[in-house]
Order: C-alpha cells, then sequence, then structure tokens
C-alpha cells in the first residue's frame, strides 16, 4: 500500500515538472474542423501576468473589436465608439446587464466585470452588431486560425472550453478532461451555423406560404 | 344487287341527311361548348388560385412585418432579456389585436412557453414540432395545425442580440376564412388532411361523408350519364409539423352542366322535330313521285301485254314525270301503228301491197279447209324485162303495181286471192263454182289482166305466161298447189304456151331436175365424176386430123350415166353452166398442155353457151388458163348453139367481137334448125359453121337434107367460113359430103367421142395407117 503512494506521489511529481512544460490543444467542431476563436480557462502553472490598465471593446465600421474580448474578473473594459455613427451597446447578459444609451466617441467611465462569464454586446441600432466579452476567473486563452492553443494547465484543476457557436446555451462551458502533460489533447465542441447578418431588407422578401 | 324502292330511297336519303347534319352540328356544338365550358372552369379555378394566393400572400407580409417591428423593438428584447412575463404578454396581446392575429406565441430558445395570447392555448407540444421549420425559415409562413386547427404561422426570433427567444404569429384557417376566398371566387376551398380531419370547407356537408370523398367521387346525373359534380385541384402548400394537410380548389360543375344539357337538349330536341318533319315531307315526296310512276309502270306492262289504249295521266306528277306519261302514250299509239304496219308487211308485198308468199299459202290452206274446188294460176308478165330494161326500174315497179291494182279489182263472185311471188311472177287463188268452170276462170281472168294498163300517161299492153294448177286434181296441200302452179307456169314459159295446165308426173321430174342440180354441184367439186371425151374431125380435103371436138361427160358414183342434153339443160336453168364451162375450159385446157408435151398439136373446140358469152369474166378466166399453160387462144374454137347466138343478139354480138380479137375461132353449132337469119350471121365474127346432126343422119337417104347441106355448105363457103358436119354415120354421107366439099367432118362412122388416152393411140394408129408403106 506504501509503495502505491510513494508511486502516486512520485507520478504526481513528475507530471507537476512536466507541467512546466507547454502542451498543444486542437480545439475541432463536430465536423473535424478546426474551430478558431474558442476561448480554454485554465489555471496556469505559470502565473498569469495581471492587467494593470483599462481593456478596451471599440467598435468600428460597425463592428466590435475585438469581437471577443477577454478580461481577467475585476478588470475594467472601456466601449469607445470609433465610428462616425451613434451606437447604443447594451447586455442582457447575467454576468453583466448594462445599457450605454446612444452616444458617440468615449463613453465616461469604464465598466468593471465583477463576474465570470460571458457578455454578449448588442447595439440598439445596428443588429448585426454581436460581441463577447469573456470576464475569466482563471487564465483563458483563445485558439488561434489552427484552433490550436499552446497551454500548460495544472493537472489537477478543472479546464473549460466555450465558443460563441456552441450548441449548448451561450453561457454554459464545456469542461475539458484527460488533459495530461505535454501530450497533444484534441477537443471537440458541437457548432451550431452562425447566425446570418440579419438585415432588414430580408425581413420583406414576400415568400409566401403557398406557392403556385 | 337488291332494288330498293325510289320511295324508300328517298326517305332514306333525307332521314340520311338529316341525322348526319344534326350529328355534326350536334357533336360540334357539343365539343365546343364543352371545350368552352371546360375553359371558363379552369380559369375561374385560376383565378381563385391566384385569389387564394394573393391572400395568403398579404397575410404573411401583415405577420412578418409586425412581428419584425416586434421583435426588434428595444423595450421588448428587455422584456424577454429579463423574462418579464406580464410586459411580455401584454405586448403580444397589444400586437394581436392590432394586426388581428389569432395566435401569438413567445418561447424561450429551448422550447419553452413563455407567454401565449390567447393564454389559454395549449397545443406547444404541436408547435415545438414545426417550429424547426419555422425558425430555419424566419419571417416566412407556413401551414400548422395545432391542435386540430389549421393556421398560417409565421415566426420571428427574438434577438438581443443573440436569438434570446423566437415569437411566433399566425391566423386561424377556417371555413370562415375561405368563405370570404369564395366571396370573391365563386369556387369552393377546402383544406383537409388525409385521414379526412377537414380544417376549413366552403361545403356544408362534411360531416356525413368524408371531404375528399365528396370531392373526388360525387357524382351528379347527366343528360346521358353522371359526370363528377366538381372539378378539383390540389392547392400546393408549404408545411410545417407534423401533419399533413391537403388544399383543394373545387369548381362545382353542376350550373354549368346544367346550362350545357339545355343547349344540348335543345338541340337533340331541334333535331328530332326536324327528323320528323324531314321524314313526313320525303314521304309526301315519294309518293307524289311514285304514284305517278307505279301508274307508268301498270301503263308499261298493259302495253308489254298487248293493250295500247292510252291510260289517264296524272295531273298531280311532276313536270318529268307528267312528259314521261305523254311520250308513254304516244309510245302507245306508235307501237299499235307500227304493230298493224309490221302485222300488215308480214302479210303483204310492201310493193304491191298483195299477199305475199306465206300469207297466199296460209290463204290456200284455208281454201282447202272449205272443201270446194279452186284453181291456182301463177302468171308473169311477158317481156317486163324489156320493161325494166328500157323504161327503169321505177317504171317496172309502178307496172306492177298497176298489176296489182288491175288482179285486185278482178270482178269474181267467188274467193279470191292475189299474191305477188317476186319480181314480176303473181299468184292468184280463184274458187272455182258452177258457172265458173276452170277452164272459164282462166280464161276470164286472163282477159281481165290483159286489158291495156295506164301508166305515166302511157298505155302499156302487156302479154301474161300462165300457170295453172287445180285443187282437188293437181294437189291437195298449199305448197303442192303453190308450187305446181308455178312449174306449170316455167313449163308453159318453156313450151311458149300462153296458158299452161299443170300435168301430173312434171312436180317429180321438177324434184328429179332438182335433184341432179345439187348432184352436179358436187360432182364438179369433185375429180372422179365429170371427165372430158374428145371427138377428131377429119379434114375432108388432106385427111388430117387438125381438131377434136371436147364433150363433158358424168358417170356418177352408182355407176349411171346422165346426159350431157339433161344436165347442161338444168345447169343453164339453174345458172350453174358458167360454173360447169369453167371446169371445162380448165379441164380441156390442161389435157392440151398434156398433149402438146406429148407432140399433139391438134386444136380443140369448146362448147360454150350463152351464160358464158355474157359473163363478163369468161374471157379474162379463159385466158388466165392459157397463159398459165402457155397456150394461144389460136389453138381453141369455141362453139356456141345458133339458138344461143340468137338470144341475146346485140351484147352476144359485142362479146364475140371482143373473143374473136382475143384470137379464138367462133364456130356455129347446130346450125340450120335455128331461127337465125344470114344476114345477122353475116354480122357475127364467126369463122365456121357446124350443120346441125339432123341434116346429116341420114343424108345418103334424104334428097331434101342433101339439098340443105349442098346449099348450106356453099352458103357458108360464100361467107367465108369452114364447114363442119356433125353426125356422119357411114361412108355414103361421108363421100356425098365430101363431093359437096365439106371441110369437115366427125361422127361415130369416123371416131366416136373418146377419152384422152384412147385418142392418143387412136391418133397413133390413124397416123400410122395414113403413112405411106
Amino acid at each position: 500500500m506504501r509503495i502505491y503512494v510513494v508511486l502516486a506521489l512520485a507520478v504526481l511529481q513528475w507530471s507537476t515538472l512536466l507541467q512546466a512544460q507547454a502542451a498543444t490543444l486542437h480545439v475541432v467542431d463536430q465536423h473535424g474542423q478546426p474551430l478558431e476563436g474558442a476561448i480554454v480557462e485554465f489555471t496556469s502553472t505559470v502565473p498569469t501576468p495581471r492587467h494593470t490598465s483599462v481593456a478596451v471593446m471599440d467598435q468600428i465600421d460597425k463592428r466590435f473589436l475585438p469581437e471577443q474580448l477577454i478580461v481577467q474578473r475585476g478588470d475594467s473594459v472601456s466601449f469607445p465608439n470609433s465610428d462616425e455613427i451613434r451606437h447604443h451597446v447594451y447586455s442582457f447578459s447575467p454576468t453583466k446587464t448594462f445599457e450605454l444609451k446612444l452616444y458617440k466617441g468615449k463613453h465616461g467611465e469604464p465598466l468593471t466585470m465583477d463576474t465570470a462569464g460571458v457578455v454578449v454586446l448588442g447595439c440598439n441600432i445596428h443588429d448585426a452588431m454581436v460581441g463577447y466579452i469573456y470576464v475569466a476567473d482563471k487564465t483563458a486563452v483563445a485558439t488561434d486560425q489552427y484552433g490550436q492553443l499552446k497551454f500548460s494547465p495544472q493537472a489537477d484543476l478543472p479546464i473549460t472550453a466555450w465558443h460563441p457557436n456552441q450548441a449548448i446555451e451561450l453561457h454554459s462551458k464545456t469542461p475539458i478532461t484527460g488533459v495530461s502533460g505535454n501530450q497533444p489533447w484534441q477537443v471537440t465542441i458541437t457548432t451550431t451555423l452562425p447566425p446570418a447578418r440579419d438585415t432588414f431588407s430580408e425581413r420583406f422578401q414576400g415568400n409566401a406560404a403557398i406557392s403556385p | 344487287m337488291r332494288q330498293y324502292p325510289l320511295k324508300h330511297q328517298v326517305i332514306g336519303l333525307c332521314v340520311t341527311l338529316i341525322v348526319v347534319t344534326s350529328a355534326s352540328i350536334l357533336s360540334s356544338f357539343w365539343w365546343f361548348s364543352h371545350s368552352y365550358k371546360e375553359k371558363n372552369i379552369d380559369s375561374a379555378i385560376d383565378s381563385a388560385a391566384k385569389v387564394l394566393e394573393r391572400y395568403v400572400s398579404e397575410k404573411q407580409q401583415l405577420l412578418s412585418t409586425s412581428l419584425a417591428i416586434l421583435t426588434a423593438d428595444y423595450g421588448f428584447k428587455t422584456a424577454v432579456a429579463t423574462n418579464d412575463k406580464l410586459t411580455i404578454s401584454s405586448a403580444l396581446d397589444n400586437l394581436g389585436q392590432r394586426i388581428n392575429a389569432d395566435l401569438m406565441i413567445i418561447t424561450g430558445t429551448k422550447g419553452q412557453l413563455i407567454a401565449a395570447s390567447p393564454k389559454t392555448f395549449n397545443a406547444l407540444a404541436d408547435l415545438i414540432y414545426a417550429q424547426e421549420v419555422l425558425i430555419e425559415n424566419p419571417g416566412k409562413a407556413r401551414f400548422v395545425v395545432l391542435d386540430k386547427t389549421l393556421y398560417q404561422l409565421i415566426l420571428q426570433p427574438v434577438k438581443a442580440p443573440r436569438t434570446v427567444a423566437y415569437t411566433v404569429a399566425g391566423f386561424i384557417i377556417d371555413s370562415k376564412t375561405v368563405s370570404e376566398i369564395k366571396a370573391l371566387t365563386g369556387v369552393d376551398i377546402s383544406f383537409y388532411s388525409s385521414t379526412n380531419e377537414v380544417f376549413a370547407t366552403t361545403f356544408k356537408q362534411p360531416q356525413t361523408q368524408a371531404l375528399s370523398e365528396v370531392l373526388i367521387s360525387h357524382y351528379s346525373n347527366g343528360l346521358f350519364f353522371n359526370r363528377p359534380t366538381y372539378r378539383n385541384r390540389p392547392i400546393p402548400m408549404l408545411l410545417a409539423g407534423s401533419s399533413d394537410i391537403q388544399g383543394a380548389i373545387s369548381a362545382d360543375l353542376r350550373p354549368s352542366h346544367a346550362q350545357f344539357d339545355q343547349l344540348i337538349s335543345t338541340v337533340i330536341w331541334l333535331t328530332a322535330f326536324i327528323l320528323v318533319l324531314g321524314f313526313l315531307a320525303s314521304i309526301w315526296f315519294g309518293n307524289r313521285l311514285t304514284i305517278p310512276l307505279a301508274h307508268l309502270v301498270k301503263t308499261a306492262n298493259r302495253f308489254a301485254a298487248g293493250d295500247y289504249s292510252s291510260h289517264s295521266i296524272s295531273s298531280q306528277a311532276n313536270f318529268e314525270v307528267h312528259a314521261l306519261s305523254l311520250a308513254l302514250n304516244d309510245m302507245g299509239v306508235e307501237i299499235r301503228q307500227r304493230e298493224h304496219q309490221i302485222a300488215f308487211n308480214a302479210r303483204h308485198d310492201p310493193l304491191t301491197r298483195l299477199l305475199n308468199r306465206n300469207a297466199f299459202l296460209n290463204g290456200i290452206e284455208q281454201a282447202i279447209e272449205k272443201q270446194k274446188p279452186f284453181i291456182v294460176i301463177a302468171y308473169n308478165l311477158r317481156g317486163f324485162r324489156n320493161i325494166n330494161d328500157s323504161l327503169g326500174p321505177q317504171i317496172g315497179d309502178t307496172c306492177l303495181q298497176a298489176v296489182a291494182e288491175r288482179v285486185n279489182k278482178f270482178p269474181f263472185p267467188n274467193l279470191a286471192l292475189h299474191a305477188r311471188l317476186g319480181g314480176d311472177e303473181f299468184i292468184a287463188l280463184l274458187e272455182l263454182g258452177k258457172e265458173y268452170s276452170a277452164q272459164a276462170t282462166i280464161e276470164i281472168f286472163n282477159n281481165w289482166i290483159a286489158k291495156p294498163i295506164e301508166v305515166n300517161d302511157l298505155t302499156l299492153s302487156f302479154a301474161y305466161s300462165l300457170g295453172t294448177c287445180t285443187y282437188p286434181q293437181h294437189a291437195n296441200d298449199a305448197k303442192s298447189m303453190m308450187r305446181r302452179a308455178i312449174i306449170a307456169l316455167e313449163e308453159g314459159r318453156r313450151e311458149k304456151v300462153a296458158i299452161r295446165s299443170y300435168k301430173n308426173g312434171e312436180d317429180e321430174e321438177h324434184l328429179e331436175r332438182l335433184k341432179i342440180i345439187d348432184q352436179l354441184k358436187v360432182a364438179l367439186n369433185q375429180e372422179d365424176q365429170l371427165f372430158m371425151v374428145y371427138q377428131p374431125k377429119l379434114n375432108l380435103e388432106n385427111g388430117n386430123i387438125e381438131k377434136v371436138e371436147s364433150l363433158i361427160r358424168w358417170q356418177k358414183p352408182d355407176g349411171k350415166w346422165v346426159s350431157p342434153e339433161v344436165f347442161i339443160g338444168l345447169a343453164e336453168q339453174a345458172g350453174l353452166i358458167i360454173e360447169v364451162t369453167q371446169w371445162v375450159v380448165k379441164t380441156v385446157i390442161t389435157q392440151m398442155r398434156a398433149w402438146q408435151d406429148q407432140k399433139i398439136f391438134t386444136k380443140v373446140s369448146i362448147n360454150i353457151s350463152a351464160q358464158d358469152i355474157l359473163h363478163p369474166d369468161f374471157i379474162y378466166s379463159i385466158i388466165k388458163h392459157l397463159e398459165a399453160n402457155k397456150l394461144s387462144p389460136q389453138s381453141i374454137t369455141l362453139e356456141i348453139t345458133e339458138r344461143d347466138l340468137m338470144e341475146n343478139e346485140q351484147e352476144g354480138a359485142q362479146r364475140l367481137h371482143a373473143l374473136k380479137d382475143a384470137g379464138f375461132e367462133l364456130a356455129v353449132d347446130d346450125y340450120g334448125i335455128g331461127q337465125s337469119s344470114l344476114g345477122k350471121l353475116k354480122k357475127l365474127p364467126v369463122d365456121e359453121l357446124k350443120i346441125d346432126k339432123s341434116f346429116i343422119l341420114k343424108l345418103d337417104q334424104s334428097e331434101a337434107d342433101q339439098v340443105i347441106v349442098q346449099s348450106t355448105i356453099q352458103l357458108g363457103h360464100n361467107l367465108g367460113l369452114h364447114v363442119v358436119a356433125e353426125g356422119v354415120e357411114n361412108q355414103a354421107t361421108q363421100d356425098i359430103l365430101h363431093r359437096m366439099g365439106c371441110d369437115h367432118i366427125q361422127g361415130f362412122y369416123f371416131c366416136r367421142p373418146i377419152t384422152s388416152n384412147e385418142f392418143i393411140s387412136w391418133l397413133k394408129n390413124y397416123e400410122d395407117s395414113r403413112k405411106p408403106n
């Protein structure tokens, strides 16, 4: 029995050592295609350096920029308007519900993200504008265009993955298990098609229920 | 081919024409009105389909626009995002009232019901099932059945900015809805499931019967057959949810059927009316045509039976039939006249209108039946040929008519029949009585007809030859009576007697002669019956045999000989002499050729008749034979009897000159018994005189004959003619003739007529005996 404990400890020690090295995670969709922009949250073996400045969620050319903004819980985010037109940014997400009524240029004080979770941003004037702020408790990294990211998570702590087009509820996260050492690992996230860019004219293209 | 009555044909034609015309009008009318009706129904359904489509499209537009505005409203989004159910519910009610929607629902993204208007909505399961399709086609209407009610539904997501909920709005499509459309289009519209669940219909009776059955298999009574009551067209539908929903636009065909049936039945009634009218008219017309025709047929049948009395002419008949009727009447009259004419002609001679031979025979038969004695007189006009030749046949005919008129007027109390046998031959039957003996009657009759006749202002006197035959003495049947009268006439003519009575046995002789003529005809065409014999003529001056006379002989197959005098005479009478002479000429010339080939150059004389001389081809045919056998005419002497020479003087003389010119020698045969004058003899181109044997046979015993012969020889010599004596029977006669200076003799004493072969050997002997030893 003792021998087992010793062995277990040895393995643990070994794995801890390995964790110092970066592992590669592949995130793919249900079709095996690399999924870009999937945010993986984990407890890093390397302490994450904290932001001191305010994060920026800009609005350029009727789009949120960046589309996905990763901040740590307690960080502040400012919503400058770089367009010539006004925007009315809002969020009904439980993580952070707010409404920045029609404004141009800088809008007052940055908002502090007190709760970890996903904040879905919209513009009341421009329905097609959708942006996401990922408020992380731990270290959060997004996959690159190849659906890959390098990370060195602590083995015994939970790892989660999230993607804006995930099929499951927007605010839930997919737990990742079985990651060990620096072995490459693959995670599948079932997605739905990104919602079509809803334009006003589309609504008036008649498509009657009875077609001759 | 079967023959149909005209009337039936007229009726058949009329009825056929009407039926064919009506049938073609009816069928084309049927076809055109049917296709017109079909087109109308189709266009009604087309327009109904368009109206329905328009209706649905407008509803969709309304729902789509309203929902889009609602879901884009920030306040509404806030309410949804914050799950403010009261606000949401009131917002739905508000919009529902505004657009008059029958159903307004909002559900969460997981299908949970957030709010519904009306609040009684309890078909969430149906809705969630349908939502899959609706979500994929936001803003587009679909048909959905929710709790057995048909809806036109549209879905719009609520985005904040990602989809947080779905709003669904819809209109119920029920019978009220389709009734509105029916009011616009006039056609029925139904929506139902394949399990015969009816959602909406304009029909009143779907409860008792499955609707699809009503639509498809409902038939209504037609004029001739049942027809579907409805014309259905399925409505293509965009569906959502599990229910199968079928839509149909149904045009009720009954009104157009009724209209169509009314038209067709009107046409049929009209056709029937015209048919009856045409049938009656054709019966009337047929009768009008056929009744007069039947009348005409009766008349024609009457004519065929020999009744030519005219018939009554129907005034009812049309023009052509009337004309035919008149023509038939005329024809009857004409036929009657002609029949009389034919009957008359059958019994009468057309020229003189006396009885003809057959009618006369009948008359004799009838006279025989009376068992009274009568006399039949055959008579002809003597010298009538001269009248014909000199005055022309027209005058000749007039003479015959005058004779007929004369005999017709013969005053005779008893039965008298007069007939013409042909040519100038007539015949009469006169019944004898007490005061009319045969002899007296003949004389009276002869005197009556012998009176001069006036023809074209000419007074002509005819002499008649009469041959008589008395019943019952001479014959007792009609044909014999007639034949024997004619025989008597011929015999009388031959004997040159004016009135000649039949002598019993003459008929048999006559028949015998006819038989001989028939046999002669056969003999002429056979090789072995007729043959020639030759009698040498002795030149008294030098004792030479320079000439022979050819003579014909006939031995019948049974071995009996027929005398040349008999059959030549008969041949002359029967006109057969031409053929006999032809045969003789041919045989003699062929024989001469054979002789000349044997160096026998004897001249040959041939007997010819007056008929031969007058025959136009005679000279050519004899010359043709001579040329064919390379003989000259100079070797032939043609002997003509003195009687024949005189018979037809003028023409005969011309022909004799022609023969003489051709080179033939001509001899006068039987000289001395005819009636020739020396003056006439002088004019004829004759080379030789042959003294008739009646003067020679007993010359040595008869002084009178010697005188005649002596002077004849001198006369002949003086005229430059050779003189030949026939019938020399003894040396004494020969010596006398020699002394008298006769040039040639022939006779049994010197040599009888012998055959060619005998002649050849005889001549050889004769020549030998004369050679000096």
